[in-house]
């Protein structure tokens, strides 16, 4: 069965036989091949920028990309992989380069000093400490770095194994364990900061 | 205060961050990929073979257009084994290096390329690993680049070459390290480094690599975890960056004496604005004579840029008539000040603008596009965008981008004749190879930009 959360689908039997029909230009194969895996590519995409505009660009870049590229593809059978991975890439470029440009907009109804206060309240604290508030989780996520978030989506909320994210970002498995070590650390971290 | 210690369970991460099932793509995604696809081509294309035998074993090359097609192919290879000796022998006669003078480039996938202030001659320096983040000595002839493996992050100073020339001590216990930064005399290197969750900034003598490395954090303060890296100050003697209290959270801009590690506040945040931006990456730029500090802040509607001399005195926002201004850059004159600048409602693309040192004489530099720096003799170095014709960007900076210098006077448009293009996207891309994008993340002159002092010239 199709996981929804999963961006990079399982190979489907025949799903070959469209990326060699789609290598040779051919524009309904690579429909057939693309639309079963948007949805996923999409929920991947917002996991780790969490943002519609940009997991809506991404998406769209790294499918319309794949069609202008597939011709490099070695191994039909390797399509998911290389897909995914071309994913992953483009989600870092754009939550990196978002952050070179720096400029950033503030809506004048969204400023307030509520949540200073809020969160110099003892009873705050307290009830954190019994429970990591979820907001908290995805507050501390958007301080971490590109590469950090994209490893806690892969692993702690899509569940892939190490070898696997070996494959899609393009390290070794031994370096993907000690990011994956050091990623969970830094969301703890900014969990703290968040919740100071 | 005591700080508190969060072990996260796996659950409660996923709780957080799993997409909630109304997370689903626009109705029109799917519709909007194919259309892209309808109008555009594959790169290279499988083309089936045309020709089958008449009888069985029979060559292709036994007919009479196998013939002429097999000639043709010979003739090929041989040109093609011709060429390649003649460039094989003209790159042994013009090897990559030195590099200085070049303008150097960090794309967002880890290659670092260089090429001529004129546009020619662009070549991939290296392939390093993404942890990247590499600073180049103001000399261009060695840098600095985190890099990682399965024992932990660390900091290598490399040859031009690549060649490991020295791995610099990090303390105990240390985790994230920021991007790192020369001082101007290249003699020592100041980086943000995470010691025990804290950030820290740590400076090291280049010359005594066996000397203790210096950290100058102010006590109570964390510095600001920093993508950007702290200014050393003219002189050598001082740096400056954005620290936070660990108990209040309040950030300031501090500056700290090298010699000595004391340290003081130069601006507080104040009812009006924030020091820095919050997000670790707020740029501070010492001017060439020393005599100004730019800083970005953040206030009611964004980002904002502010000069302040380093007593304190003096605090004024640049361009008070354009809502969102960042990153500062002094000119090599230190006459004028670089920024970037999006007026409010604009919805994608920034613009380059300089002003005078004494807040006078305002000058819209470039429309659409990323100032990147000053050349030595005073251009400023620009990125601009461009969009693939058919797919739908929601924002400027995710397009492809051309590398190019507008004179400090301004243009109205990037077609002004006197835009220097020095590089295309295309181009880029060439250097880059398959499957990457040639978006860049620093770039600049030696010295001048890509983790050097944007102060200095």
């Amino acid at each position: 069965m199709r996981s929804a959360l999963v961006g990079v689908e399982q190979p489907q039997a025949g799903d070959a036989a469209l990326v060699e029909r789609a290598r040779a230009g051919d524009r309904d194969a690579f429909a057939r091949l693309i639309a079963p895996r948007v949805d996923g590519l999409y929920r991947t995409a917002w996991a780790v920028l969490r943002n519609e505009d940009q997991a809506r660009d991404v998406t769209q870049e790294t499918c319309v990309v794949a069609w202008r590229e597939l011709g490099r593809l070695r191994d039909p059978g390797r399509f998911d992989a290389w897909l995914g991975r071309s994913l992953i890439n483009r989600c870092r470029t754009a939550l990196r380069t978002t952050r070179r440009a720096r400029l950033r907009e503030i809506r004048v109804e969204d400023w307030s000093g509520d949540a200073a206060e809020s969160v110099s309240d003892p009873r705050a604290e307290a009830a954190f400490d019994a429970i990591a508030d979820a907001e908290s989780v995805r507050a501390a996520f958007r301080r971490l770095s590109v590469d950090h978030r994209t490893l806690i989506i892969l692993h702690h909320v899509q569940g892939r194994q190490v070898q696997d994210i070996a494959e899609l970002t393009g390290v070794r498995e031994g370096t993907v364990k000690w990011r994956l070590s050091e990623a969970r650390k830094a969301l703890e971290r900014a969990l703290e900061e968040e919740t100071r | 205060m005591t700080r508190r210690s969060i072990v996260l369970a796996d659950y409660l991460i996923r709780r957080a961050l799993a997409p909630t099932p109304d997370v689903i793509p626009p109705a029109t995604l799917l519709e909007a990929i194919l259309a892209d696809v309808a109008i555009t081509r594959p790169r290279r294309r499988i083309v089936a073979w045309p020709w089958t035998p008449e009888t069985p074993g029979q060559s292709w090359r036994s007919t009479p257009a196998g013939r002429v097609a097999w000639a043709g192919i010979v003739v090929a290879l041989l040109a093609a084994a011709v060429v390649g000796v003649v460039a094989a022998l003209a790159q042994l006669h013009q090897p990559p290096g030195p590099l200085g003078g070049r303008i150097l480039m960090y794309s967002d996938h880890g290659a670092l390329f260089a090429v001529a202030p004129d546009g020619s001659d662009p070549f991939l320096v290296q392939d390093l690993d993404p942890w990247g983040d590499p600073a180049w000595a103001p000399d261009g002839s060695r840098f600095v680049i985190v890099a990682g493996s399965d024992e932990g992050l660390r900091l290598e100073i490399r040859g031009a070459d690549g060649q490991v020339e020295a791995i610099l001590r990090l303390p105990a216990r240390s985790g994230t390290i920021g991007i790192a930064n020369w001082s101007r005399d290249g003699s020592r290197i100041a980086v943000t480094v995470s010691v025990r969750g804290i950030n820290r900034m740590i400076v090291y003598d280049v010359d005594d690599l066996d000397a203790e490395p210096v950290d100058v954090t102010p006590p109570g303060v964390a510095v600001e975890r920093s993508r950007v890296p702290a200014a050393w100050s003219p002189d050598g003697r001082s740096l400056t960056f954005v620290a936070q209290d660990v108990h209040s959270g309040a950030e300031a801009l501090w500056v700290a004496a090298v010699a000595t590690g004391s340290a003081r506040v130069v601006v507080a945040a104040a009812q009006s604005f924030d020091v820095g931006l919050g997000t670790g990456d707020s740029v501070a730029a010492w001017s060439p004579a020393g005599s100004l500090i730019a800083f970005e802040a953040h206030d009611l509607y964004g980002t904002t840029t502010f000069v302040v001399q380093p007593d304190g005195h003096g605090l004024r926002r640049i361009a008070p008539e354009l809502a969102l201004t960042a990153s500062p850059q002094w000119s090599p004159d230190g006459a004028r000040l670089l920024f970037e600048s999006r007026r409010t409602g604009r919805e994608a693309g920034n613009e380059a603008w300089t002003i005078g040192a004494d807040g006078s004489d305002l000058v819209l530099v470039m429309p659409d596009g990323q100032p990147r720096g000053w050349s030595p003799d005073g251009w400023v170095l620009g990125l601009s965008p461009t969009c693939a014709s058919g797919i739908n960007y929601g924002a400027a900076e995710r397009c492809r981008q051309d590398l190019f210098l507008v004179p400090a006077t301004g243009v109205a448009s990037l077609d002004d004749p006197r835009v220097r293009r020095l590089l295309s996207a295309d181009q880029i891309d060439g250097l880059l190879g398959p499957n990457r994008t040639g978006l860049l993340q620093e770039l600049g002159w030696p010295g001048t930009l890509l983790g050097g002092d944007a102060s200095d010239d």
